[in-house]
């Protein structure tokens, strides 16, 4: 943290070189919560670019007050928010749709019933898993989507996340349990039965 | 506790976070439920397929990417910030200085070599201005000297100045430096040293006021707008010698200069002096004075000596050989003057009545 926050003084003081180390320390996290959000990895590399330029611009309206990762993390997330929103809007992606029926054959429309088949998650390859679990965090609302990765895959506290999204402590808990549940109930849609 | 509300405790049971009393409540449930059991069962699942994802690395150029992108921003920001406030906060300034810096020198420059662009052409318009280096000439005599720049340094305006006498030896030195100098700088080399033409030697015999006042209305009004170059000169070159050490040495050497070819042309113009030799110089005299007031000349003015009488006048220079052929009818006719180099217009001439003893 302090070793972060020398380097942000220097950056403060022109000093372009001890941006480096800061950009070595945080891009892995900040990839990761950035491809977690918008789902695409080579969208997430451009927002983390976009966001370490932004933090760099602004290195001199760091104050201190919370941890540059903090800071950094919260620039991320929003880039990748209005990233998924710019995606959305030019229907550059397309994910799948979870509340949207399913025609079968017949043109009839079903929902989704629980196979009586076993279970395809156990058929699926681990990078299959993956990816799929990772459409189901696309299909999330932001609200949760956030709060979601950075708890449960990042594993930030709750404070930290409540620092980062600046929402209460409670909220965060609120939704990240819902935001667990609306997760739950996509994957037993792509995956039948989860347990 | 229905299975609705225990679902609800779920998420906060499986993250630890509820009350031992809550939590009680959900395990006996649990315990009996089947349905909040495959609930429970799958949101634990689920836990664990998030949990599970695996970490994405960043690809080899990550950094250096960033980093060039963060440099380029810099530059571009510095560039910005070139453009818009170097000029004003570090440039201006250096600029300001250095052209005031030049403007400075500029005039220093002009200052200091002014006296010598004047000098050059001191010579000619002197010579034009004869009358008013007359003029000029007697405070010259009378002062003999100038004080310029709290010190006292002695000025040859004349010949003779008296008041030298009484300078330190100094000034006699630097004096003297100054009319080396300006003979080798200034003066023609014909008139520094050819020796004087006989007019020259003349020069004191003649009563200044002869020329200062021997000349129409008009021609001094002509004379004096000449002579008002020199008098700026004086000015200009009074002040610039407050300026420097330097441009007071140069000065001086203008000034003397100045004064020198202004006593050259003096002289000339007292143009025709002769010596009229007769028998009987009160008898003569009448004579004389008729002749000169029916060739026209003015301010005709008279002086006796125990030797010799002598008249003064002004006369135009067309009757000046009539005048001399005239007088040599009187008596023997002896002309100290160049009558054929004598300039055009009014000149003074002075006639000296002698008899022998």
């Amino acid at each position: 943290m302090d070793e972060d926050l020398e380097f942000v003084t220097l950056c403060q003081r022109g000093d372009v070189n001890a941006f480096k180390p800061l950009v070595e320390k945080h891009q892995k996290k900040m990839l990761n919560i950035a491809y977690r959000m918008v789902g695409d990895y080579e969208a997430a590399c451009e927002v983390v670019q976009d966001a370490f330029l932004h933090a760099y611009k602004a290195i001199r309206k760091f104050r201190g007050e919370a941890s540059f990762s903090t800071w950094l993390c919260r620039i991320v997330i929003n880039l990748s928010k209005n990233r998924i929103k710019q995606m959305k809007t030019h229907s550059e992606r397309e994910g799948v749709s979870l509340d949207a029926p399913i025609e079968t054959e017949d043109g009839q429309v079903s929902h989704d019933p629980p196979s009586e088949e076993p279970s395809a998650l156990e058929q699926m390859e681990r990078k299959e898993v993956q990816t799929a679990v990772q459409v189901c965090i696309n299909a999330l609302d932001n609200d949760y989507r956030e709060v979601l990765v950075l708890r449960d895959i990042q594993g930030l506290s709750y404070d930290e996340i409540g620092e980062i999204l600046k929402i209460p402590d409670g909220t965060v808990k609120s939704r990240l349990f819902r935001a667990r549940d609306a997760l739950k109930e996509g994957l037993r849609k792509v995956f039948g039965e989860l347990a | 506790m229905k299975c609705r509300d225990i679902q609800k405790e779920l998420a906060a049971y499986l993250e630890g976070i509820i009350s031992p009393k809550e939590k009680e409540g959900v395990e006996n449930h649990l315990s009996s439920c089947q349905m909040c059991r495959k609930v429970f069962e799958e949101l634990k699942r689920t836990e664990a397929l998030v949990k599970g994802l695996e970490q994405v690395e960043p690809p080899p150029w990550f950094t250096q990417k960033i980093m060039s992108r963060v440099r380029a921003q810099q530059e571009s920001k510095k560039n910005i910030i070139q453009r818009l406030f170097y000029p004003l906060h570090i440039k201006v300034p250096i600029e300001a200085f250095a052209t005031v810096l030049i403007a400075v020198a500029a005039v220093y420059l002009f200052k200091a070599n002014e006296p010598e662009m004047k000098r050059i052409h001191v010579p000619a318009a002197t010579e034009q201005s004869a009358s008013k280096d007359e003029v000029s000439k007697q405070p010259a005599e009378t002062q003999g000297d100038t004080t310029i720049l709290g010190g006292r340094v002695a000025l040859e305006g004349v010949p003779k100045p008296q008041k030298q006498k009484g300078a330190t030896r100094d000034k006699d030195q630097r004096e003297q430096e100054v009319k080396e100098e300006l003979k080798q700088r200034t003066v023609p080399p014909s008139a520094a040293e050819a020796p004087l033409p006989p007019v020259l030697a003349m020069k004191k015999e003649v009563p200044e006021k002869f020329t200062q006042t021997s000349k129409p209305p008009n021609q001094q009004l002509a004379d004096r707008q000449h002579a008002d170059t020199p008098a700026e000169q004086d000015q200009k070159i009074d002040s610039t010698a407050k300026t420097s050490g330097r441009g007071k040495a140069i000065d001086q050497r203008a000034f003397s200069t100045r004064l020198e070819v202004g006593t050259l042309s003096e002289k000339r113009a007292v143009a025709l002096d002769i010596s009229l030799h007769v028998r009987d110089t009160k008898a003569v005299k009448p004579d004389v004075e008729n002749l000169l007031g029916q060739l026209g000349a003015q301010n005709i003015k008279k002086e006796s000596l125990q030797t010799a009488e002598i008249l003064t006048a002004e006369l135009q220079t067309e009757k000046t050989q009539e005048l001399l052929e005239k007088l040599k009818l009187l008596g023997e006719v002896k002309e100290k003057g160049l009558s054929s180099e004598l300039p055009k217009g009014t000149i003074g001439i002075r006639i000296e009545m002698i008899s022998p003893p």
